[in-house]
């Protein structure tokens, strides 16, 4: 396929306490197929959630975390785990795949942090614009809860 | 080199270089180690 190439699931000679590490970890877990477009952008488009309700909100649940303060891409992982209560954990692919269109679309900025610990973090930070599509996705939602509501929850007479 | 680096490596081995590449290789190994360091290896339930 032009433009497009996929790597599969290696078998990395590791130590076997790595090794468990590594078959746990999201990126092992799957075949992770990475298209580079024309003008170079990133996407990942593996998707492996669940429920399309919680696929549509991704990126305003990246913004509401960004919005409290800038964060790298495990931290924002764990914000929304935390918030959710530990009922929602947002995949690897998932994240890099929302935060690239965010950048694009220019909700949020990235930059990179001081190295730590032996590895640069990259770090994202809400633009004023990202603040607005948030506001708008919160809106959203309410206005669509009430709806979803309203008919699953209502009474059936009359249809 | 360790090995997680050896592995963010091999995932990317058939890719050509390319600064957006480095990049995101570089931000996938510092999320990796992150989550390694912090003892979760999924974080449900951690």
């Amino acid at each position: 396929m032009n433009g497009v190439w996929t790597f599969k699931e290696k078998k990395p000679k590791v130590k076997s306490s790595d090794k468990q590490y590594f078959l746990n970890s999201i990126l092992t877990q799957i075949v992770v197929r990475i298209i580079i477009q024309e003008k170079g952008e990133v996407c990942l488009p593996f998707e492996n959630i669940s429920s399309n309700l919680i696929r549509g909100n991704i990126d305003a649940f990246i913004l509401k975390v960004l919005q409290e303060q800038d964060r790298y891409g495990y931290e924002i992982i764990k914000s929304i785990l935390r918030k959710s209560g530990n009922a929602y954990e947002l995949k690897e692919p998932s994240l890099y795949t929302s935060l690239k269109r965010l950048e694009k679309e220019h909700y949020i900025q990235s930059y990179w942090g001081d190295e730590s610990l032996g590895a640069r973090r990259k770090y994202y930070h809400i633009t004023s614009d990202g603040i607005e599509y948030l506001h708008r996705a919160i809106l959203q939602w309410r206005s669509a809860q009430k709806i979803i509501s309203k008919v699953l929850m209502g009474g059936t007479k009359n249809g | 080199m360790d090995e997680l680096k050896q592995y963010v490596d091999s995932l990317f081995s058939h890719q050509k270089a390319s600064s957006e590449t480095a990049d995101l290789k570089d931000e996938i190994y510092s999320n990796m180690l992150a989550r390694k360091r912090s003892g979760a290896t999924g974080l449900s339930g951690s």
